[in-house]
């Protein structure tokens, strides 16, 4: 009964190990309260696919431009690449763009419905956000454009 | 003899050289995220290369390391960050912008398949630019835009006498560690054409093997 007991909390302290490891974040909390004011971890970091790369599901490192791109440049590319179209209210968006200034687009979310974003911060974790507008200016700032 | 072993030194050091270097640019990635969090965060690819030492390295290695590049490209599973900046080496290593205006390629994957587009291009290319009815300026502007895959295929039309297609060598060898090419140096352009041709016929092997 004893040795039953001492396998089961060894089963038990084995999945709770695993369990922490597989919802580890790659730094401490803080590091990504900095960067929005509303995130639930979602899926571990990776450098196989980017944050465009998880909005339009392609889950590659999806670049096409050779920088940051400008609001027209991102509007052509969604455009003819995957047929999204700039939307307003009260459509709800499939993909939201961000930036800090003078256009230049720096991030996208994928748009869950009418309270929640999905995104992968650069090469970190997929994050869940109950906003379209998470983040704080710095390094994503606010909406730019939605597209559906 | 000594050309097989330059060849087998080529094609054991290159990739070696390669992978080291990668590896630590991915390395130097994951510590970007402790030392600088904007960037860290980014999805733009050459951020990732700004400044990086290992980056410059693969890139100096020059023509020889382009086909291995690609090669790991596409034998690769991913098609990530690390592919994406194989990519941008080549890129350099080529002088070619493919992504162009209307979105090229998009991921690494597809560079490939833009770069193998291109490269079976280039003969024709350059051919159709040379014979065209456009400015020498034109035509030295239109065969830059091929990169330095264009070369031989250049250096075959100086030989020929079409010595006002000279500065688009000046171009293309800016920076070159096999030939150091100067247009206002060199005093017969035809003459310099066939003493180094045989120095790019890595460049031009590239280009024969997809075009066959």
């Amino acid at each position: 009964m004893k040795r039953r007991f001492v396998v089961v909390l060894f089963i038990a302290l084995i999945l709770v190990v695993l369990t922490a490891a597989a919802y580890a974040l790659v730094y401490d909390k803080s590091y990504y309260d900095r960067i929005a004011w509303t995130w639930e971890y979602y899926a571990p970091a990776s450098t196989s696919y980017n944050c465009l790369g998880y909005a339009t599901g392609s889950y590659y490192w999806e670049w096409p431009w050779s920088g940051y791109p400008t609001r027209d440049a991102v509007n052509f590319y969604l455009g003819s690449r995957y047929g999204y179209q700039v939307c307003y209210p009260p459509y709800q968006p499939r993909i939201i763009a961000y930036g800090t200034y003078n256009n230049a687009v720096e991030h996208f979310s994928r748009c869950l419905n009418s309270t929640t974003t999905r995104a992968k911060w650069g090469q970190l974790e997929v994050m869940t956000s109950y906003s379209w507008d998470p983040y704080y200016p710095e390094p994503y700032g606010s909406t730019i454009e939605r597209y559906r | 003899m000594l050309s097989l072993l330059v060849l087998i030194n080529n094609a054991f050091a290159i990739p070696g050289q390669i992978n080291r270097n990668i590896n630590a640019i991915m390395h130097d990635v994951d510590r970007m995220a402790t030392e600088d969090p904007s960037k860290a965060m980014s999805s733009n690819p050459y951020t990732y290369i700004e400044g990086n030492a290992n980056y410059r390295n693969i890139v100096n290695l020059g023509s020889s390391a382009l086909p291995v590049l690609v090669d790991m490209i596409k034998n690769s599973k991913e098609n990530g960050l690390r592919e994406y900046i194989l990519a941008i080496a080549v890129e350099e290593i080529a002088k070619v912008d493919l992504k162009g205006d209307n979105f090229g390629w998009s991921n690494a994957k597809e560079f490939v398949r833009a770069w193998n587009k291109h490269l079976k291009s280039v003969p024709d290319s350059v051919n159709n630019i040379t014979s065209s009815e456009q400015s020498n300026e034109a035509k030295v502007e239109a065969l830059v835009k091929l990169g330095t895959p264009a070369i031989p295929f250049i250096l075959d039309r100086i030989e020929q006498g079409r010595i006002e297609l000279a500065p688009a060598l000046g171009t293309l060898l800016k920076g070159n560690n096999k030939v150091d090419f100067n247009a206002d140096l060199v005093e017969n352009y035809t003459e310099w054409a066939r003493m180094n041709r045989t120095k790019f016929d890595d460049l031009r092997n590239i280009v024969m093997t997809v075009n066959n």
